[in-house]
């Protein structure tokens, strides 16, 4: 390079340094600022840039420009707010905010176009020069304000999101804030209804989102006037927040605006739904929440996008992405008190249909699984729990998923852990048998609402339900064919869709068990239980529900139970034959020789089919001659009307009606006949020694202190105790006044004995039945061994005992050992049995 | 001064029973006191009768039987089918005295 050439350059050089200096403190001084529209070009550039040395310069513009942003604007911009953010209010936030950014953006625009006149003389000076430096110098814009970006961010005394949350937040909160007072202005036009009480302060929380019926509308109507919000704020309200978020943009920080702004909205959002959402389930909330997403958030964002093209595509996605949220937070919200959403079932209809179309349009299903099933395990399925609560809910479950999810395959998920404890529960079916049967329950539960007017309803329209389902016919087939669909994603391939489908409410709970033979067994218990408590022959409620269950079940599984309720019919028809037969006419072997027959007047027996009814408990007991008599009488009577059929008594079956009289007074008791036989046991002979008395009845000494305890009880006998040890019972000769049978005087009580009424052998009963055959095996086992853990004797009748196959489980047999033990019949030593 | 307990309603409970003896139909192998395959109900549904014999069948299943034969027969011991009189069971000791209307076939009312 020639020596003229050098000196040249170095003059160039030192004119453009002086000329940049001079410029850059011009646009430093933000008074001179806006006069200036253009900058004059810097001098020396063609020069420089002839040289080749035009790269150079763009650097060296670049670098000078940065220490000055660095070491002054910036500083500058963050003097404003050395004092921290937090205690600022919005309004002088904004304000300090705002003249910050006007200083710092005033002097950013100068640098700008400080730039673009250089970088015009650059690609002016070198248009003949090498291709590199037009890419250099056309992208000096950009890294000029990527450099901005970085400084402002880098070089930040305070976080600049922190201060942007700060901002936007408080921003969001007035405009809410605005939309309400503008509603309430607009409502107290309408009709003098404000509500004068409750702060302002108050009322901003709730901002426009308290619920009031024509809430939506109103919203909907902000909506439609957004313009006039501006009006209601003031046009600089929104200038101002548009001219934060512009420069913002400028300064090249958009993603941390964005990212402030965006965060904001949420909380927002969510603030609002959760207000809007929680513990209320009797109102939709979607509708009123995505108005009010696209009145408050959206109009927000609408000012704090950039306006044009590029801000109406962002601001269309911001919808998309609103909605989305709302639907999210809605159905998370609700997620989570879904357990109270189904105890409150069908009052949280409206909380359910919400639920229905979050998960419509999110992909909250697994999360709905997880969470609701936690609930369920932790307030439900647990010892606490009734099982016929469990059952209610149960019901109550399977209805509101129904609702929520046709497809089934939540209720799948969600319901196979009830299911599952359900069946280590003893008694489930019981409690089923008696929700099913129990029409009376008007009461506790809704109308509609209790299994019993379910199996009326769906007795209904099962048969339509059937007849579509099986399509026999070609044109059928083709027709489902085009009606599948395949299962949701999330479903259990191992299952069939129609297993899925099976909706109904009674063949769930009997699935919880698997067949509906156990249930029918149930049923059938509870009727005879029923059927013998009975004081008359009416049973059409039993009647009603028997053929409500043949609807479901089929004639065949319930035939038992429609014997059972004939036999009741017949017997009425029965009675009343023997009643009109002449007593006279008949001379029964039992009676013959009699002067006089025994009146039948009390008797109104029950008689019944004896292999159609569940198997009775054993317990035989002597009746007193004088009943013994009228039995006879009766069957006698039968067997000449029915010959050659004959009746057996069963006579520790069905209830007996006495008037006892001691003293002046007379009380009315229905007893079972144990009860009746124990205290007739005293009209003859005042006092009974227990163990004689219990020769009498043909009862066990055990049991009949067991039993008779209620007629003491009752304060009608009266206990006491020998000195050899013995119990002695004698008739009171007063009633005692404190008895519960001394309510009011000659005041006709019907007490019943608890522990009686069951009178149908229970599955327990059945089962210690079964394992009293083992007895004799166990005890022959004992003799030969002495002691046995339980171990091995389980182990030895599995190995012999054959016919019929021992197949009962460890616990059963522990169960029934642990009773022989109870029995005194063996001891249990360190952890084996012996004889006694 | 007095202690008496009268009886005011005594719900008893009876089991019937065809009294039958063997306690299964020969032809049907249900138990007499149940009902023959036909049969809905037990008892005046399903009336059990007895031949000359000694058999005892249930009415429906000998009348099926019979029906189906050429010859009138007991299908256990192949003598002359023939029903027996009277109503009275064959393990019954004492005849009822007072038969309203003896029929060659005893139906219960």
């Amino acid at each position: 390079m020639p020596e003229t050439s050098i000196a040249v350059s170095s003059a160039a050089w030192l004119a453009y340094l002086t000329s940049v200096e001079k410029q850059l403190r011009a646009a430093s001084e933000s008074s001179t600022l806006q006069q200036v529209k253009d900058w004059p070009p810097l001098e020396g550039i063609d020069v420089l840039c002839a040289v080749g040395l035009g790269e150079l310069v763009a650097a060296h513009f670049l670098s000078k420009v940065e220490f000055l942003l660095r070491d002054v604007h910036i500083n500058c911009f963050w003097a404003y707010f050395e004092n921290g953010l937090a205690n600022l209010p919005t309004s002088d936030l904004e304000a300090t905010l705002l003249q910050a950014l006007q200083e710092l953006c005033s002097v950013v625009e100068a640098h700008c176009r400080m730039i673009a006149t250089l970088t015009g003389q650059l690609l002016a000076g070198s248009a003949g020069s090498a291709q590199p430096l037009a890419s250099v110098v056309v992208t000096l814009q950009n890294s000029y304000l990527r450099t901005v970006g970085a400084l402002f961010l880098t070089t930040a005394k305070c976080s600049l999101s922190d201060l942007l949350l700060h901002y936007y937040a408080g921003k969001l909160a007035e405009f809410g804030k605005g939309l309400k007072r503008s509603r309430g202005g607009a409502r107290s036009k309408n009709d003098e209804n404000v509500d004068g009480a409750g702060s302002d302060d108050e009322l901003a929380t709730a901002a426009s989102f308290e619920a009031d019926s024509d809430d939506e509308a109103e919203l909907m109507d902000c909506m439609e006037e957004g313009a006039s919000l501006i009006e209601v704020f003031g046009e600089a309200w929104g200038q101002r927040l548009q001219y934060i978020a512009n420069a913002l943009r400028i300064l090249g920080v958009e993603a941390v605006s964005e990212e402030a702004f965006a965060a904001v909205v949420c909380t927002h959002v969510q603030y609002h739904l959760t207000r809007r959402t929680q513990r209320i389930f009797d109102r939709h909330v979607l509708p009123a929440a995505r108005a009010y997403v696209s009145a408050v958030p959206l109009e927000f964002l609408r000012l704090v996008l950039p306006s044009g093209e590029a801000g109406e595509q962002s601001l269309a996605q911001w919808r998309l992405r609103l909605d989305y949220y709302v639907y999210e937070t809605v159905g998370q919200l609700r997620i989570g008190e879904m357990f109270d959403i189904v105890v409150d079932y069908p009052e949280s209809l409206p909380a359910v249909g919400d639920i229905r179309d979050c998960l419509r349009n999110t992909n909250l299903h697994q999360q709905f699984i997880t969470r609701f099933r936690a609930a369920t395990q932790a307030r439900l399925l647990h010892a606490g729990a009734a099982t016929s609560d469990i059952i209610q809910q149960y019901v109550s479950t399977i209805k509101t998923l129904r609702e929520v999810d046709p497809t089934g395959v939540l209720l799948e998920a969600v319901g196979e852990p009830i299911k599952e404890y359900l069946r280590g529960r003893r008694d489930t079916i019981r409690c089923i048998v008696t929700m099913l049967t129990d029409d009376t329950a008007g009461g506790e539960m809704v109308a509609g609402e209790s299994l019993f007017d379910e199996l009326g309803r769906n007795a209904n329209d099962a048969d339509a339900g059937d007849s579509d389902g099986e399509g026999e016919g070609d044109a059928s087939a083709w027709e489902a064919a085009l009606r599948w669909e395949p299962d949701p994603v999330d479903a259990d391939p191992a299952r069939s869709a129609r297993s899925r489908r099976m909706h109904d409410i009674i063949s769930m709970l009997v699935a919880i068990y698997g067949s509906k033979e156990l249930f029918i067994a149930e049923y059938r218990l509870m009727l005879a239980d029923k059927l013998l408590a009975k004081t008359d022959y009416d049973c059409d409620r039993e009647i009603r529900t028997l053929e409500l269950l043949k609807l479901r079940f089929g004639d065949t599984n319930l035939h038992n139970c429609e014997v059972m309720i004939k036999d009741m019919a017949d017997s009425k028809r029965i009675h009343g034959n023997i009643r009109e037969l002449p007593t006279n006419s008949l001379i029964s072997p039992m009676s013959r020789g009699r002067r006089r027959e025994p009146s039948i007047e009390p008797l109104t027996p029950i008689i019944l089919s004896g292999l159609f009814w569940p198997p009775f408990q054993q317990d035989a007991i002597s009746i007193p001659a004088q009943v013994q008599i009228m039995l006879d009488t009766y069957a006698a009577k039968y067997h000449s009307l029915k010959a050659p059929r004959k009746l057996v008594w069963k006579p520790h079956l069905g209830t007996v009606k006495l008037a006892i009289t001691i003293g002046d007074r007379t009380t009315d008791f229905t007893v079972s006949p144990l009860q009746a036989v124990l205290i007739m046991a005293f009209q003859t002979v005042s006092s009974w020694r227990g163990s004689e008395l219990a020769k009498e009845v043909g009862l066990p000494p055990s049991t009949l202190r067991r039993r008779i305890v209620f007629w003491v009880n009752q304060g009608v006998l009266s206990e006491s105790r020998a000195p050899s040890g013995e119990y002695l019972y004698a008739r009171m000769e007063q009633m005692a006044e404190t008895g519960p049978g001394a309510g009011g005087a000659g005041a006709a009580d019907t007490v019943m004995d608890d522990e009686l009424t069951t009178s149908v052998a229970t599955a327990e009963d059945q089962l210690q039945q079964e394992m009293a055959v083992y007895e004799s095996f166990v005890m022959g086992m004992l003799t030969n061994f002495e002691r046995l853990p339980l171990e091995r004797i389980h182990n030895m009748l599995k190995m012999f005992v054959v016919d019929p196959p021992y197949d009962k489980t460890a616990e059963q047999l522990a169960s029934f050992l642990s009773k022989l033990v109870a029995e005194e019949k063996l001891l249990m030593e360190a952890g084996s049995y012996k004889k006694r | 001064m007095g202690f008496n307990v009268e009886i005011k309603q005594w719900r008893a409970v009876a089991a019937w029973t065809w009294n039958a003896g063997d306690d299964v139909c020969g032809i049907c192998r249900m138990p007499f006191d149940g009902c023959p395959p036909d049969g809905k109900y037990p008892g005046d549904d399903s009336p059990v009768v007895w031949g000359v014999c000694g058999h005892a069948f249930h009415l429906q299943c000998i009348t099926k039987w019979l029906s189906a034969q050429t010859e009138q027969r007991c299908p256990f011991c192949r003598r002359p089918w023939e029903f027996k009189a009277a109503a009275t069971a064959p393990v019954q000791e004492e005849p009822v005295t007072i038969q309203p209307q003896p029929h060659a076939l005893q139906l219960p009312r």
